[in-house]
């Protein structure tokens, strides 16, 4: 009993410091990125997008979208990508392997034919069955890959690279609307520093509850599903607030599958996507900036404060924990593939600040959660506990995740002014109480399951994501 | 530190020890009453005054938005209508002047700042927009409307952000005699303000390539484009010494002046492609390949040839490859021809054999080498270069 009281006081120490060491990161990441936020807006007559877009002189983007039966939306979806404003751009769908008649409805819609694409495997994939390119000139600048299943988004993605022709490639996922101007938006940065950018990525917003016109958002709602509601305040707080901070510091390790752009040199370079991630937008970046640092050559990670894209979230418990599972999953694996980079000097920041975070923080605090219940059960029945204290420290922990959540909101209502009434913003508010006692207990038991299933190596796939598509009625449909 | 060297030390003393160690550190700051004390009563009603604050500021900030929406809306139809009327009319300045004065003091709040905001904003889109407005009369009308001293006191303010932004006035509005409140900001060391005041100038100079060819610093590929934007939509003549800007030092001045000689027709003769591909910068040599291409420098041929032995960078050889296609002759055919089945690099092949397709469509109907998987490539890259909607 004595060893068992010895394990928990330790516990609770190691916690106490665990937790002041948290606020303080999540306090300088809150002045990095408001920081980061000031600077970005402060410098937004440097160059216009106007110009770009008027430009015969910047540089080619590939957009990069796979696609696994998307039936309902690849039409509109394609169309949607295919209005982006930019003066050097294709469109690279990849169909991988669909089983439902993506790759017909596509052929259709768009005139395609099949043709003699030279396709080089720069980055190995599974057996490409052909590519298609449209015969009206209207979408001369779509280009089909059609693959077989490779059972992770990633294999398909590869065989969006090795067929895009330009040197930069913005990769989404298909089913996300884009803002008009995201490639300008997103080569901006990659024109405007001296030293090499290697990656750029921005907001992602929720669009399930959203209206689209045309393939671009008419009126942004907040969203009226339980699980699409917290998933939106957890986006804002993660893409404002963390994401900002670290690109203020150059420590970016993820820019997201469903929005960002790359070089396509260095991309293919540290090898693609790995097929067998489950977190291959974390994976490709944590390898892009091992490359990069092994080369000792200067490079940035850019993210942009501005909302970009829109893509539809899981709306059912069933799919919502698959997703988060999956991303958990793709955590620890990233970590344990990495694990020789965590602290080596030879890596510079990417080993001795981010991975480290990553692991002590992001990895851990489902864990030490878990830990803390059990502990708590334990002084409770072989202990005691200090009810006046539990209720401070838990008010406090409370207190101080409301407060990082309205920071997040603040700023972005500040700058977006997203929703359409005062209504929809009050329903934010009163998610942000709830969140942390409702949604983030599913979400750390989503971290748990994904940490179990990396142990058992249990077998990937693309899952299914139930889409309910956008307003039928649009113009593109 | 805890050691396992004694065999006595069990798993209990190992806690213990850790628990020692901890406390040592500074235990006390955390476990004291002191401490409990400070969360309880500064930092939780801190935290919460803080929430309340967030709270009330952001359902004030979104009213304050919605309710000034519809006021806002009102307000940008009757500043759109009404600059529309006084720039498309033709008023005289005296005119103008009245109607501006008018249209402040009865029909729109101007004293409000997001008020002065769309005005300006409209008036700069209208001439970043709209072809054939006359500058003069768009100077005027943001004169009227009291915006120069807005843009000084911009320019004077210590804050780089607002500099920017002055800046940014005086170009658009082409407001040529503030020329001298921006030129110290060349001179500055933060990158975005050096840049847009360096643009300016050149924007709003008479003779903005003589001041661009004594400029010794290097420019960056935001600065090139918004030099070339400028040069597009001013319309100016090609500088006199175009010839000294290839010879310049300052590769970015030469890869500017490629530019500029693409952007006019002005052909390349042999000595300055002689001079500019063996320029030791990269940028310099593909500008100048990309330049050969587009006007159509078929003389250069054969200094291709050489170029393209010597050449070690890829992404060079490529566009030399390109440009070969399209003014390449027989005795490239035969030279693409020679190296071709040693190239590795599937890239360079696949130009290799666009460029000799271009140049010969039939030189691939009896080719056949010995090595089947090199007839494979060959064949794949022929069918993909031949496809109508690939190309």
């Amino acid at each position: 009993m004595n060893t068992l009281k010895n394990i928990i006081r330790t516990y609770e120490i190691f916690i106490s410091y665990y937790s002041v060491s948290y606020i303080i990161f999540y306090l300088l990441l809150a002045i990095l990125s408001w920081v980061a936020i000031k600077r970005y807006y402060k410098s937004k007559y440097f160059l216009l997008k106007e110009i770009l877009v008027k430009s015969n002189h910047v540089v080619g983007v590939s957009i990069v979208a796979p696609a696994f039966n998307e039936e309902t939306t690849i039409v509109y979806n394609v169309k949607s990508l295919l209005f982006q404003e930019y003066p050097k751009f294709e469109v690279v769908i990849i169909n991988d392997g669909s089983t439902d008649s993506t790759l017909e409805k596509l052929i259709k819609e768009f005139s395609l034919v099949k043709v003699d694409f030279f396709y080089q495997d720069k980055i190995p994939t599974q057996p490409v069955r052909g590519h298609y390119k449209s015969t009206d000139p209207i979408y001369s600048k779509l280009l089909v890959v059609d693959k077989e299943n490779g059972k992770s988004k990633a294999d398909a993605s590869n065989a969006g690279i090795n067929s895009a022709k330009y040197s930069l490639f913005l990769c989404t996922d298909v089913d996300c609307i884009l803002r008009k101007d995201t490639i300008s938006m997103l080569a901006k940065p990659f024109i405007e520093n001296t030293e090499k950018v290697i990656a750029t990525g921005a907001a992602i917003r929720i669009s399930n509850s959203c209206e689209f016109k045309d393939g671009m958002l008419y009126q942004s709602h907040f969203p009226d599903n339980f699980f699409a509601r917290f998933q939106e305040l957890e986006y804002i707080r993660s893409f404002l607030f963390g994401r900002m901070a670290w690109s203020k510091i150059n420590g970016l390790l993820l820019v997201s599958g469903g929005l960002g752009m790359f070089d396509k040199q260095t991309a293919i370079e540290a090898g693609g996507y790995w097929h067998k991630s489950l977190g291959e937008d974390m994976e490709l970046i944590t390898r892009m900036r091992k490359l990069m640092h092994e080369k000792k050559e200067k490079f940035l990670i850019v993210y942009i404060p501005e909302s970009l894209c829109w893509t539809e979230v899981p709306a059912s418990m069933t799919i919502f924990l698959r997703q988060r599972v999956r991303w958990a999953r793709g955590l620890i694996q990233t970590l344990f593939l990495h694990k020789k980079t965590i602290f080596n000097p030879k890596y510079g920041m990417t080993g001795l600040v981010i991975l480290p975070y990553y692991l002590f923080f992001e990895f851990a605090v489902p864990i030490l959660e878990i830990l803390g219940l059990i502990v708590l059960t334990l002084d409770f029945l072989f202990f005691s506990i200090n009810y006046n204290f539990l209720f401070i420290a838990s008010a406090f922990v409370y207190l101080f995740y409301i407060t990082i959540t309205l920071i997040s909101v603040f700023l972005d209502q500040l700058i977006y002014k997203h929703y359409t009434g005062i209504k929809e913003v009050l329903i934010l508010l009163v998610m942000v109480f709830i969140e942390p006692v409702v949604f983030h207990p599913i979400n750390v038991y989503a971290s748990i399951k994904g940490y179990w299933h990396f142990f058992r190596q249990k077998e990937q796939s693309w899952g299914v994501m139930v889409r309910q598509g956008f307003n039928k009625n649009d113009s593109l449909q | 530190m805890i050691s396992f060297s004694n065999s006595n030390y069990s798993f209990e003393d190992f806690f213990a020890g850790i628990k020692n160690e901890l406390s040592n550190i500074d235990y006390s700051f955390f476990t004291t009453e002191f401490s409990f004390e400070i969360i309880k009563y500064f930092i939780i009603p801190f935290l919460l005054f803080l929430i309340v604050l967030l709270v009330i500021l952001l359902i004030a900030n979104r009213y304050g938005f919605e309710k000034k929406l519809i006021l806002k809306k009102e307000v940008e139809v009757k500043i759109n209508d009404f600059l529309t009327e006084i720039i498309f009319s033709d008023y005289t300045p005296k005119e103008t002047k009245e109607k501006i004065n008018l249209f402040k003091e009865q029909e729109v709040p101007f004293r409000k700042k997001w008020c002065k905001a769309i005005i300006l904003n409209n008036i700069i889109t209208v001439k970043r927009n709209i072809n054939g407005v006359n500058p003069n009369q768009m100077l005027l009308i943001y004169k009227y409307f009291g915006f120069h001293a807005y843009s000084d006191k911009l320019i004077r303010s210590s804050n780089w952000e607002n500099k920017l932004l002055g800046i940014y006035h005086y170009q658009i509005l082409e407001y040529k005699i503030k020329t001298g409140h921006i030129r110290p900001n060349i001179y500055v060391k933060n990158k975005f303000l050096k840049s847009n005041a360096l643009i300016a100038v050149i924007s709003l100079s008479d003779e903005k390539f003589e001041f661009l060819s004594k400029y010794q610093k290097k420019i960056s590929t935001a600065d090139e484009l918004k030099i070339l934007d400028i040069i597009y939509q001013k319309k100016s003549a090609l500088p006199k010494n175009i010839n000294d800007w290839i010879h310049n030092k300052n590769s970015s001045i030469v890869t500017l002046a490629i530019k500029l000689m693409v952007r006019y027709r002005e052909s390349l003769t042999i000595d300055q492609i002689n001079y500019l591909l063996t320029n030791p910068n990269d940028r310099v040599r593909k500008e100048t390949l990309s330049a050969i291409r587009t006007l159509y420098a078929i003389e250069a041929s054969d200094i291709l040839i050489d170029y393209y032995k010597a050449e070690t960078n890829k992404r060079n050889k490529i566009s030399a490859l390109k440009t070969m296609s399209v003014i390449g002759d027989n005795e490239t055919k035969d030279f693409i021809a020679s190296i071709m089945t040693q190239e590795k690099d599937l890239e360079v092949k696949f130009e290799m054999i666009n460029c000799i397709i271009k140049i010969d469509k039939t030189f691939f109907d009896t080719y056949k080498t010995d090595d089947l998987s090199e007839n494979d490539v060959v064949n794949r890259i022929i069918l993909h270069v031949n496809n109508p909607h690939l190309n």
